[in-house]
Protein backbone atom coordinates (compact mmCIF):
# COMPACT_ATOMS: atom_id res chain seq x y z
CA UNK A 1 0.00 0.00 0.00
CA UNK A 2 2.85 2.56 0.48
CA UNK A 3 4.90 1.71 -2.13
CA UNK A 4 1.73 2.40 -4.74
CA UNK A 5 0.86 5.72 -2.66
CA UNK A 6 4.72 6.29 -3.26
CA UNK A 7 4.54 5.13 -7.24
CA UNK A 8 1.92 7.08 -7.35
CA UNK A 9 3.32 10.65 -6.08
CA UNK A 10 6.39 9.94 -7.99
CA UNK A 11 4.55 9.58 -11.31
CA UNK A 12 2.69 12.60 -10.30
CA UNK A 13 5.83 14.82 -9.68
CA UNK A 14 7.54 13.56 -12.90
CA UNK A 15 4.53 14.29 -15.09
CA UNK A 16 4.20 17.68 -13.50
CA UNK A 17 7.26 18.12 -14.24
CA UNK A 18 8.33 16.67 -17.32
CA UNK A 19 4.74 18.36 -19.13
CA UNK A 20 5.67 21.31 -17.79
CA UNK A 21 9.68 21.77 -18.43
CA UNK A 22 8.24 19.98 -22.48
CA UNK A 23 6.00 22.78 -23.09
CA UNK A 24 7.86 25.47 -21.75
CA UNK A 25 10.89 24.25 -23.80
CA UNK A 26 8.91 23.95 -26.96
CA UNK A 27 6.88 27.32 -26.09
CA UNK A 28 10.10 29.07 -26.09
CA UNK A 29 11.44 27.22 -29.45
CA UNK A 30 8.12 27.72 -31.45
CA UNK A 31 7.29 31.56 -30.15
CA UNK A 32 11.08 32.76 -31.67
CA UNK A 33 10.36 30.37 -34.80
CA UNK A 34 6.88 32.62 -35.37
CA UNK A 35 8.86 35.53 -34.65
CA UNK A 36 10.74 35.22 -37.38
CA UNK A 37 8.55 33.96 -39.84
CA UNK A 38 6.64 36.84 -38.84
CA UNK A 39 9.46 39.40 -39.26
CA UNK A 40 9.82 37.70 -43.03
CA UNK A 41 6.09 37.82 -44.05
CA UNK A 42 5.92 41.77 -42.26
CA UNK A 43 9.40 42.39 -44.37
CA UNK A 44 7.77 41.05 -47.08
CA UNK A 45 4.89 42.62 -46.90
CA UNK A 46 6.34 46.00 -46.76
CA UNK A 47 8.44 45.02 -49.85
CA UNK A 48 5.15 44.27 -51.90
CA UNK A 49 3.23 47.65 -50.91
CA UNK A 50 6.50 49.42 -51.60
CA UNK A 51 7.14 48.24 -55.11
CA UNK A 52 3.44 48.79 -55.52
CA UNK A 53 3.80 52.37 -54.34
CA UNK A 54 6.57 52.44 -57.35
CA UNK A 55 5.07 50.76 -60.12
CA UNK A 56 1.48 52.67 -59.28
CA UNK A 57 3.18 56.12 -59.46
CA UNK A 58 5.31 55.13 -62.54
CA UNK A 59 1.83 54.16 -64.13
CA UNK A 60 0.35 57.73 -63.30
CA UNK A 61 2.37 60.15 -65.66
CA UNK B 1 12.94 -5.70 -6.73
CA UNK B 2 13.97 -2.77 -4.71
CA UNK B 3 11.45 0.24 -4.27
CA UNK B 4 14.57 2.25 -5.33
CA UNK B 5 14.21 0.54 -8.85
CA UNK B 6 10.58 0.66 -8.82
CA UNK B 7 10.87 4.11 -8.59
CA UNK B 8 13.35 5.00 -10.92
CA UNK B 9 11.76 2.87 -13.67
CA UNK B 10 8.27 5.10 -13.16
CA UNK B 11 10.07 8.22 -13.42
CA UNK B 12 11.58 7.65 -16.47
CA UNK B 13 8.46 5.57 -18.28
CA UNK B 14 6.60 8.93 -16.88
CA UNK B 15 8.89 11.16 -17.98
CA UNK B 16 9.06 9.33 -21.40
CA UNK B 17 5.47 9.55 -21.84
CA UNK B 18 4.74 12.53 -20.59
CA UNK B 19 7.40 13.88 -22.38
CA UNK B 20 6.83 12.82 -25.58
CA UNK B 21 3.19 13.13 -25.85
CA UNK B 22 3.76 16.85 -24.72
CA UNK B 23 6.36 17.29 -27.48
CA UNK B 24 4.27 15.78 -30.14
CA UNK B 25 1.32 17.58 -29.43
CA UNK B 26 2.92 20.78 -29.17
CA UNK B 27 5.04 20.00 -32.27
CA UNK B 28 2.53 19.35 -34.20
CA UNK B 29 0.38 22.92 -33.64
CA UNK B 30 3.35 24.62 -34.26
CA UNK B 31 3.84 22.62 -37.61
CA UNK B 32 0.35 24.28 -38.59
CA UNK B 33 1.49 27.81 -37.53
CA UNK B 34 4.79 27.15 -39.62
CA UNK B 35 3.08 26.03 -42.85
CA UNK B 36 0.47 29.05 -42.82
CA UNK B 37 3.55 31.44 -42.24
CA UNK B 38 5.46 29.52 -44.33
CA UNK B 39 2.61 29.63 -46.99
CA UNK B 40 2.26 33.82 -46.50
CA UNK B 41 6.53 33.97 -47.08
CA UNK B 42 6.45 31.76 -50.50
CA UNK B 43 3.05 34.17 -51.52
CA UNK B 44 4.90 37.41 -50.36
CA UNK B 45 8.07 36.71 -52.32
CA UNK B 46 6.34 35.46 -55.53
CA UNK B 47 4.68 39.14 -55.52
CA UNK B 48 7.62 40.56 -54.98
CA UNK B 49 9.43 38.76 -57.46
CA UNK B 50 6.50 39.25 -59.69
CA UNK B 51 6.16 42.78 -59.02
CA UNK B 52 10.02 43.70 -58.98
CA UNK B 53 10.09 41.77 -62.77
CA UNK B 54 6.61 43.59 -63.42
CA UNK B 55 8.19 47.41 -62.36
CA UNK B 56 11.38 46.44 -64.32
CA UNK B 57 9.81 45.80 -67.92
CA UNK B 58 7.76 49.09 -67.27
CA UNK B 59 10.96 50.80 -66.96
CA UNK B 60 12.80 49.64 -69.75
CA UNK B 61 10.71 49.48 -72.07
CA UNK B 62 9.23 53.83 -71.24
CA UNK B 63 6.13 52.33 -70.94
CA UNK B 64 3.21 53.97 -68.59
CA UNK B 65 1.98 51.16 -67.43
CA UNK B 66 1.89 48.04 -65.81
CA UNK B 67 0.04 48.88 -62.67
CA UNK B 68 0.03 46.16 -59.84
CA UNK B 69 -3.28 44.47 -58.98
CA UNK B 70 -2.24 45.14 -55.41
CA UNK B 71 -2.51 48.53 -53.92
CA UNK B 72 -0.94 49.64 -50.18
CA UNK B 73 -2.82 50.61 -47.36
CA UNK B 74 0.26 51.69 -45.03
CA UNK B 75 2.33 49.65 -43.34
CA UNK B 76 2.35 46.19 -41.91
CA UNK B 77 0.16 45.51 -39.09
CA UNK B 78 2.21 44.30 -35.99
CA UNK B 79 0.36 42.42 -33.24
CA UNK B 80 0.90 39.45 -30.74
CA UNK B 81 -1.17 37.16 -33.03
CA UNK B 82 -0.12 35.91 -36.85
CA UNK B 83 0.83 38.85 -38.99
CA UNK B 84 -1.52 40.35 -41.40
CA UNK B 85 0.39 42.16 -44.18
CA UNK B 86 -1.64 45.14 -45.55
CA UNK B 87 -1.79 44.47 -48.99
CA UNK B 88 -5.26 44.74 -50.11
CA UNK B 89 -6.49 43.52 -53.79
CA UNK B 90 -7.50 46.14 -55.90
CA UNK B 91 -10.07 43.41 -56.66
CA UNK B 92 -11.19 42.01 -53.72
CA UNK B 93 -14.74 41.23 -53.55
CA UNK B 94 -15.13 41.39 -57.14
CA UNK B 95 -16.93 38.83 -59.25
CA UNK B 96 -14.92 36.51 -61.67
CA UNK B 97 -16.69 36.05 -65.38
CA UNK B 98 -15.44 33.03 -67.25
CA UNK B 99 -15.75 32.86 -71.01
CA UNK B 100 -15.99 28.94 -71.19
CA UNK B 101 -15.39 28.82 -74.79
CA UNK B 102 -12.03 30.19 -74.56
CA UNK B 103 -11.41 29.51 -70.77
CA UNK B 104 -10.30 33.15 -70.18
CA UNK B 105 -11.08 34.91 -67.16
CA UNK B 106 -11.60 38.51 -65.71
CA UNK B 107 -12.59 40.00 -62.52
CA UNK B 108 -14.99 42.80 -62.25
CA UNK B 109 -16.80 44.67 -59.81
CA UNK B 110 -19.48 42.66 -57.93
CA UNK B 111 -22.01 45.39 -58.30
CA UNK B 112 -22.08 45.30 -62.17
CA UNK B 113 -24.80 43.02 -63.20
CA UNK B 114 -23.49 40.63 -66.52
CA UNK B 115 -25.49 39.58 -69.44
CA UNK B 116 -24.45 37.89 -73.11
CA UNK B 117 -25.72 40.40 -75.45
CA UNK B 118 -27.39 39.47 -78.41
CA UNK B 119 -26.05 42.89 -79.85
CA UNK B 120 -23.58 41.07 -81.72
CA UNK B 121 -25.29 39.67 -84.81
CA UNK B 122 -24.34 36.45 -86.76
CA UNK B 123 -24.39 39.05 -89.66
CA UNK B 124 -21.64 41.09 -87.78
CA UNK B 125 -19.81 37.64 -87.07
CA UNK B 126 -19.66 37.09 -90.45
CA UNK B 127 -18.47 40.33 -91.51
CA UNK B 128 -15.80 40.18 -89.03
CA UNK B 129 -15.33 36.73 -89.85
CA UNK B 130 -14.49 35.43 -86.03
CA UNK B 131 -15.60 33.02 -83.86
CA UNK B 132 -16.07 35.59 -81.30
CA UNK B 133 -17.62 35.38 -77.46
CA UNK B 134 -20.11 38.49 -76.10
CA UNK B 135 -19.28 38.98 -72.41
CA UNK B 136 -21.54 42.35 -72.75
CA UNK B 137 -21.38 43.85 -68.76
CA UNK B 138 -24.11 46.23 -68.74
CA UNK B 139 -25.83 48.04 -65.68
CA UNK B 140 -28.84 49.68 -65.77
CA UNK B 141 -28.85 51.64 -62.32
CA UNK B 142 -29.80 55.22 -62.41
CA UNK B 143 -26.16 56.03 -61.49
CA UNK B 144 -24.38 54.66 -64.28
CA UNK B 145 -27.09 55.25 -66.83
CA UNK B 146 -25.11 56.07 -70.11
CA UNK B 147 -22.27 54.04 -69.20
CA UNK B 148 -21.26 51.06 -71.46
CA UNK B 149 -18.81 48.46 -71.08
CA UNK B 150 -18.24 45.27 -73.23
CA UNK B 151 -15.61 42.68 -73.48
CA UNK B 152 -15.06 40.80 -76.42
CA UNK B 153 -12.67 37.65 -77.03
CA UNK B 154 -11.61 35.97 -79.92
CA UNK B 155 -8.61 34.14 -81.59
CA UNK B 156 -6.12 35.92 -83.09
CA UNK B 157 -5.13 33.49 -86.10
CA UNK B 158 -9.29 34.50 -86.65
CA UNK B 159 -8.20 37.90 -87.75
CA UNK B 160 -5.48 36.88 -89.84
CA UNK B 161 -7.82 36.55 -93.67
CA UNK B 162 -10.20 39.93 -92.54
CA UNK B 163 -9.76 43.78 -92.95
CA UNK B 164 -8.08 43.27 -89.45
CA UNK B 165 -5.25 41.45 -90.79
CA UNK B 166 -3.32 44.72 -89.79
CA UNK B 167 -4.28 45.36 -86.70
CA UNK B 168 -3.56 41.49 -85.84
CA UNK B 169 -0.47 42.46 -86.96
CA UNK B 170 0.02 45.34 -85.01
CA UNK B 171 -0.84 43.62 -82.04
CA UNK B 172 1.50 40.79 -82.02
CA UNK B 173 4.42 43.15 -82.35
CA UNK B 174 3.05 44.20 -79.54
CA UNK B 175 3.18 40.90 -77.53
CA UNK B 176 6.44 40.44 -78.60
CA UNK B 177 8.26 43.83 -78.07
CA UNK B 178 6.04 43.86 -74.87
CA UNK B 179 6.06 47.36 -76.23
CA UNK B 180 3.13 50.39 -77.41
CA UNK B 181 5.21 51.15 -80.34
CA UNK B 182 4.22 48.92 -82.89
CA UNK B 183 0.29 49.85 -82.38
CA UNK B 184 -1.39 52.69 -84.03
CA UNK B 185 -4.14 54.63 -82.52
CA UNK B 186 -7.42 53.15 -82.71
CA UNK B 187 -6.07 49.79 -82.77
CA UNK B 188 -9.26 47.15 -81.83
CA UNK B 189 -9.67 44.07 -82.25
CA UNK B 190 -12.45 42.16 -82.53
CA UNK B 191 -13.09 45.46 -84.68
CA UNK B 192 -16.27 47.77 -84.16
CA UNK B 193 -18.53 48.68 -86.85
CA UNK B 194 -17.98 52.44 -85.89
CA UNK B 195 -15.56 55.21 -86.65
CA UNK B 196 -12.78 55.68 -83.94
CA UNK B 197 -11.47 59.67 -83.81
CA UNK B 198 -9.55 61.55 -81.44
CA UNK B 199 -7.42 58.41 -80.08
CA UNK B 200 -4.56 59.04 -77.39
CA UNK B 201 -1.26 57.45 -78.42
CA UNK B 202 -1.73 54.19 -76.85
CA UNK B 203 0.06 52.97 -74.17
CA UNK B 204 1.90 49.33 -73.40
CA UNK B 205 -0.37 47.41 -70.70
CA UNK B 206 0.50 43.96 -68.91
CA UNK B 207 -0.89 41.51 -66.60
CA UNK B 208 1.33 40.99 -63.78
CA UNK B 209 2.46 37.70 -65.08
CA UNK B 210 3.01 39.06 -68.57
CA UNK B 211 0.78 36.22 -70.24
CA UNK B 212 -1.55 39.15 -71.57
CA UNK B 213 -0.15 42.29 -73.50
CA UNK B 214 -1.64 44.70 -74.97
CA UNK B 215 -2.34 48.71 -75.06
CA UNK B 216 -5.18 51.17 -73.75
CA UNK B 217 -6.05 54.25 -74.65
CA UNK B 218 -8.65 56.60 -74.49
CA UNK B 219 -10.69 58.24 -77.99
CA UNK B 220 -14.06 59.14 -79.03
CA UNK B 221 -15.83 55.96 -81.09
CA UNK B 222 -19.05 55.85 -81.94
CA UNK B 223 -20.92 55.71 -85.44
CA UNK B 224 -22.34 58.77 -84.71
CA UNK B 225 -19.66 61.93 -83.50
CA UNK B 226 -20.69 62.43 -79.52
CA UNK B 227 -18.97 63.83 -76.65
CA UNK B 228 -18.78 60.18 -75.70
CA UNK B 229 -15.26 59.16 -74.34
CA UNK B 230 -14.50 55.65 -74.90
CA UNK B 231 -11.18 53.78 -72.98
CA UNK B 232 -10.62 50.51 -75.21
CA UNK B 233 -8.04 47.89 -73.68
CA UNK B 234 -6.51 45.05 -76.25
CA UNK B 235 -4.98 42.20 -74.89
CA UNK B 236 -3.47 39.66 -76.31
CA UNK B 237 -1.03 35.97 -75.05
CA UNK B 238 -0.36 35.24 -78.68
CA UNK B 239 -2.98 33.13 -79.21
CA UNK B 240 -6.23 34.90 -77.83
CA UNK B 241 -7.45 38.42 -77.93
CA UNK B 242 -9.59 40.02 -75.44
CA UNK B 243 -11.05 43.92 -75.84
CA UNK B 244 -12.02 45.70 -73.16
CA UNK B 245 -14.69 48.86 -74.24
CA UNK B 246 -15.86 51.66 -71.86
CA UNK B 247 -17.56 54.36 -72.96
CA UNK B 248 -19.54 56.82 -70.96
CA UNK B 249 -20.08 61.13 -71.48
CA UNK B 250 -17.69 63.59 -70.84
CA UNK B 251 -17.79 65.48 -68.15
CA UNK B 252 -17.09 68.25 -70.91
CA UNK B 253 -20.01 67.53 -72.53
CA UNK B 254 -21.56 70.84 -72.43
CA UNK B 255 -18.70 72.69 -73.00
CA UNK B 256 -17.98 70.79 -76.50
CA UNK B 257 -21.57 70.72 -77.54
CA UNK B 258 -22.92 73.82 -79.91
CA UNK B 259 -25.68 76.07 -80.04
CA UNK B 260 -27.29 73.83 -82.65
CA UNK B 261 -26.42 70.17 -80.70
CA UNK B 262 -23.69 69.36 -82.88
CA UNK B 263 -20.23 68.62 -81.31
CA UNK B 264 -17.10 70.99 -81.58
CA UNK B 265 -14.35 70.08 -83.74
CA UNK B 266 -12.24 70.77 -80.90
CA UNK B 267 -13.97 67.62 -79.17
CA UNK B 268 -11.16 65.60 -80.72
CA UNK B 269 -8.40 67.96 -79.80
CA UNK B 270 -9.55 67.36 -75.81
CA UNK B 271 -9.85 63.32 -76.49
CA UNK B 272 -6.15 63.75 -78.05
CA UNK B 273 -4.89 65.22 -74.72
CA UNK B 274 -6.35 63.11 -72.24
CA UNK B 275 -3.85 60.97 -69.89
CA UNK B 276 -4.35 58.80 -67.03
CA UNK B 277 -3.81 61.57 -64.80
CA UNK B 278 -6.63 64.00 -66.69
CA UNK B 279 -9.97 65.15 -64.50
CA UNK B 280 -12.71 63.28 -66.08
CA UNK B 281 -14.76 60.25 -64.90
CA UNK B 282 -13.83 58.11 -67.63
CA UNK B 283 -10.34 58.53 -66.79
CA UNK B 284 -10.25 58.60 -63.34
CA UNK B 285 -12.52 54.73 -63.39
CA UNK B 286 -9.83 53.70 -65.99
CA UNK B 287 -7.55 54.13 -62.94
CA UNK B 288 -9.80 52.49 -60.30
CA UNK B 289 -11.18 50.23 -62.17
CA UNK B 290 -10.87 49.29 -65.79
CA UNK B 291 -7.19 48.59 -65.69
CA UNK B 292 -7.58 46.31 -62.83
CA UNK B 293 -10.24 44.56 -64.68
CA UNK B 294 -7.51 44.39 -67.78
CA UNK B 295 -4.74 43.26 -65.40
CA UNK B 296 -6.67 40.78 -63.46
CA UNK B 297 -6.87 38.09 -67.26
CA UNK B 298 -5.88 34.91 -66.54
CA UNK B 299 -6.45 31.87 -68.40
Amino acid sequence: MRSTIIILITIAITAAVFGFGTQYLMSQYTGKMTKDLETQVNSLGKQVNELNQVTTGSAVK
Amino acid sequence: MKPIWTILITVVLTAAIVGGGMYYVMNKNSDGDESALQAQIDDLSAKVSTTSTTSGAAVTSGAAITPSTVVSTGTAATSGAATTPAVVSATAGWKTLTDSHFGISFKYPATWPTSKSAYMTAEENDLIGVAESWASLTTDTLADKGKTRYVRIAKLSDFVNDPSKNQATQLKAVYANKSAAAAVKGTMLPPVNAATSGATTPVYIQTADGVFRGISYFASIGQDYSTTIDCVIVMTDNTNVITFHFAMPSDKASQYTMADGTVSSTFITYVQSLTSSSTESLVSEYNSVYKNIALSVTK
